[in-house]
């Protein structure tokens, strides 16, 4: 995750470049107009560090949808439709998720959970499988 | 089944002993019910989940009840995870955002599902169905409930009618970190939204170019919460950006009459005045935001020398300060 920060910085950087050069082609009308977030995030210093995170943030975010099988062609309107908030969420805890299992281990743990699950939907835990039934305390 | 990746694991870390109460369904069945004991939304559509894609068939049936038919197919491409082989909650509301609708995430609480569903709103939740060292992430969809026999009634998974303990159903989402979410069209507001966090919601359509849809909704905003300076202040700037300018001037107005202490309401009226020619009130309001200043004072002073740039142009041209006075036919100036 360390190197892929290192990595995805100087792109951030270019990519910043690239959009505040298009930037100055925006109307200059428009720039003298106070944008809604920024009146929103006024006030709130999580909103602000979201907003300025986004371009580092996004980088992360689009590697861990690429690697989690997103198409290429469509991972950046994915990106686009989440706020800065949810970016920056993601950038800082889909790592914490834990892998997956080695087979053994799986083959073990399934078993084990069939039992338990097995339990808690007859005493009314979980809603597993389909041929407990349900029944109302 | 449907499996699904929790980002906030850490939120829910709770052993099964935490299980065994449903402290919510208590206190629900306890209270003197107050509204609709029992409340079915029949009409809200069904669309069974395949494979493991409970998240596209869970927002096909929010988004069908908001007002349009999206198949669960033509949402997997957006919202599903084929490494995970689930969905992940921001990627739904992001789906709905861009769909020009409002995702609103609701205070953790039963009630505020129940209020909800009797206001005839779908909601969809997070659920673990399985336990928390083996969970088993699932979205559905709460239709009804029936108070008096404490039962919830869902569209989940592959069945259309799946009606469960309202006890069972806490526990279920209660391991799901009590997760819900609305799905709302532009010119309705969810009962239990809360001003600042839905405007929130809204900026987000804004922000991703939804303007004719976010203004409606910051319409139907100020309509509840007509001090809501964010909502105002959007309004202008949605609209402002749909190229209508006297109803971004009108919003503008409106929102420096409820908030004469706050520039930014003076300093976008001010703009927006320039650009329809009007530019000796215009300079009168520049002033006044930068008089009013705070944090974003540099930005007033910038709006300002550009309207005296503009002032010292039409001067110089000959044509004067004129705009203001002369009455363009068929446009009201001063719609307050």
């Amino acid at each position: 995750m360390e190197r892929m920060r290192k990595v995805s910085r100087p792109t951030s950087y270019l990519v910043l470049l690239c959009l505040l050069s298009l930037g100055s082609y925006v109307p200059a009308a428009r720039a003298a107009i106070v944008g809604t977030e920024t009146v929103a995030a006024e006030q709130d210093v999580e909103m602000q560090r979201a907003q300025l995170n986004r371009m580092l943030d996004n980088e992360v975010v689009k590697s861990f949808l690429l690697a989690n099988g997103v198409d290429r062609e469509i991972v950046q309107s994915r990106l686009d439709g989440l706020s800065d908030g949810e970016i920056r969420a993601l950038s800082e805890r889909f790592d914490e998720y834990p892998a997956g299992e080695g087979f053994e281990t799986l083959l073990i743990l399934a078993f084990l959970a069939f039992i338990a699950l097995l339990i808690t939907d007859i005493l009314g835990y979980t809603d597993i499988f389909p041929f407990v039934k349900k029944t109302t305390e | 089944m449907c499996l699904l990746t929790r980002i906030f694991a850490g939120a829910s870390a709770l052993a099964l002993a935490a299980c065994a109460s449903t402290p919510q369904t208590d206190a629900v069945l306890a209270m003197q019910i107050d509204g609709a004991p029992s409340v079915e939304l029949t009409a809200v559509p069904f669309f069974p989940q395949t494979a493991y894609q409970c998240g596209p068939a869970a927002l096909s049936t929010m988004l069908a009840a908001a007002g349009e038919d999206v198949a669960p197919d033509d949402l997997v491409s957006q919202v599903y995870l084929p490494g995970r082989e689930g969905s992940l909650q921001f990627e739904l509301m992001a789906a709905a955002r861009l769909r020009g609708f409002v995702p609103y995430v609701l205070a953790p609480q039963l009630d505020s599902v129940l209020h909800e569903v009797r206001a005839g709103n779908p909601v969809l939740v997070l659920q673990n169905l399985g336990l928390d060292w083996h969970p088993q992430w699932h979205f559905a969809v709460v239709v009804g409930f029936d108070l008096s026999a404490g039962e919830m009634i869902l569209r989940s998974g592959e069945e259309a009618r799946h009606v469960i303990p309202l006890r069972l159903f806490e526990r279920t989402w209660e391991r799901g970190g009590y997760w819900t979410m609305v799905v709302m069209p532009p010119d309705r507001l969810p009962r239990t939204a809360q001003s600042r966090t839905y405007t929130r919601a809204i900026v987000e359509l804004e922000r991703l170019g939804r303007l004719r849809e976010a203004a409606t909704a910051y319409e139907a905003a100020l309509a509840r919460w007509p001090d809501n300076v964010v909502a105002g202040i959007g309004l202008g700037n949605s609209l402002y950006a749909l190229g209508d300018l006297p109803g971004a001037e009108s919003a503008y107005r409106r929102a420096a009459l409820r908030h004469p202490e706050r520039g930014v309401a003076f300093n976008n009226l001010a703009q927006v005045l320039a650009d329809r020619g009007r530019l000796r009130e215009a300079e009168e309001f520049a002033r006044r935001a930068v008089e009013l200043g705070g944090p974003m004072r540099g930005r007033f002073e910038e709006t300002l020398e550009g309207i005296l740039a503009d002032v010292r142009r039409s001067g110089a041209t000959g044509d004067g300060r004129s705009p203001d006075t002369a009455p363009v036919p068929g446009e009201t100036y001063r719609d307050t």
